[in-house]
């Protein structure tokens, strides 16, 4: 499975649901995808993707949609923890993983060894989990996930291809146009 | 536990009145009334971290859905969030309400403290982010009030040390 082709995927699926995604390619392909003013591009902040969406899904009764990365995720852990604690009903997490520090080199991440993500979300009390590796299973698990109460925490296995050009960096406008789809 | 709970209690009351509505906290014995404030409030949404830097990503969630937050937290904690401040924060002009205990400050006994103490104002001069002491009861309701308005009028992070004079009973 490649992200790129998945996140258009999951864009068709996901009706008007806002969706914070990971800085780098998972950034640069949601732009790709399809710009909407519910996408939010991070850029810096590495690792706080999810703790971003954790926050929003707090503050909302929308469905909130996270785009994480492994590397960033195993950059924050901690996080998950919190996700568990916190049990947002309203919370799908999905991980675009592809075992790597890809943007740097393609160094192997922790992923490619010992640890797995949808355990450690299991382990910290997150009972909606799933690993999946095609769109398939990813598309059918994303469908019960907008039909089920959450937390949902879905690591998708992907596999690296050749990157898309870097999505436009406009910290600010990003900010403003999505808090104004939410009525500010 | 020589913390003041009046003092904790005009803090508190100070942030609802700005219209805090979820506040982000790790156990920390300064800010222990405080915490406990926000558990026992069922229109305060009390998020427990397992680090503070995560605080500044669900501040910001908060932020984006329309929802005003503080940051609680020692200011070891501040510098475990520098990144967070700085690359998503700053970056994105976010209105961030942060509380710091100041440890390590003047009366301070506890050793592993004071390096902390050192550096917390000197950093916060090097970001850039406006701050502010706290020590006076009778100004600190004000004091919040002017922080949160600099928060959202100028979408930067603003910080208030709460110092031991207001903190502790001793």
């Amino acid at each position: 499975m490649h992200r790129f082709s998945a996140t258009k995927m999951l864009l068709e699926h996901l009706g008007d649901r806002p969706v914070v995604a990971n800085l780098g390619p998972s950034t640069d392909e949601l732009w790709h995808s399809g710009d909407r003013d519910r996408n939010f591009y991070t850029y810096g902040s590495m690792g706080l993707c999810s703790s971003i969406a954790l926050g929003m899904a707090l503050s909302t009764d929308e469905q909130v949609i996270s785009l994480d990365g492994d590397g960033s995720l195993l950059m924050n852990m901690g996080t998950i923890g919190t996700i568990g604690r916190e049990v947002p009903s309203n919370l799908i997490v999905v991980v675009w993983d592809n075992e790597q520090w890809a943007q740097t080199g393609y160094q192997a991440s922790h992923t490619a060894f010992g640890t797995d993500l949808e355990q450690v979300a299991r382990g910290c009390g997150i009972e909606k989990t799933a690993t999946v590796r095609d769109e398939e299973e990813l598309l059918s698990v994303f469908h019960q996930a907008l039909d089920e109460e959450g937390p949902w925490f879905i690591v998708a296995k992907i596999q690296e291809e050749e990157y898309l050009p870097v999505s436009p960096v406009e910290p600010e406008m990003t900010l403003y146009r999505f808090r104004k789809s939410f009525g500010d | 536990m020589p913390v003041s709970v009046d003092n904790s209690q005009i803090i508190y009351d100070a942030l609802k009145s700005v219209g805090v509505e979820l506040m982000s906290a790790l156990p920390e014995t300064w800010l222990v009334h405080l915490v406990r404030m926000g558990e026992d409030d069922p229109d305060m949404k009390l998020v427990r971290l397992n680090k503070e830097e995560e605080g500044v990503g669900v501040s910001a969630g908060a932020h984006f859905a329309g929802a005003k937050s503080v940051m609680l937290m020692q200011n070891h904690g501040f510098l475990a969030s520098v990144n967070g401040i700085v690359s998503l924060a700053q970056l994105y002009r976010i209105p961030l309400l942060m509380l710091i205990s100041y440890r390590g400050h003047m009366g301070e006994r506890d050793p592993w403290q004071t390096e902390g103490g050192l550096s917390t104002e000197p950093i916060l001069q090097s970001m850039g982010i406006p701050y502010h002491l706290l020590s006076d009861p009778a100004k600190v309701e004000k004091e919040i009030r002017e922080a949160q308005t600099l928060a959202e009028s100028s979408m930067r992070p603003v910080a208030l040390l709460l110092t031991r004079d207001l903190m502790w009973e001793d």
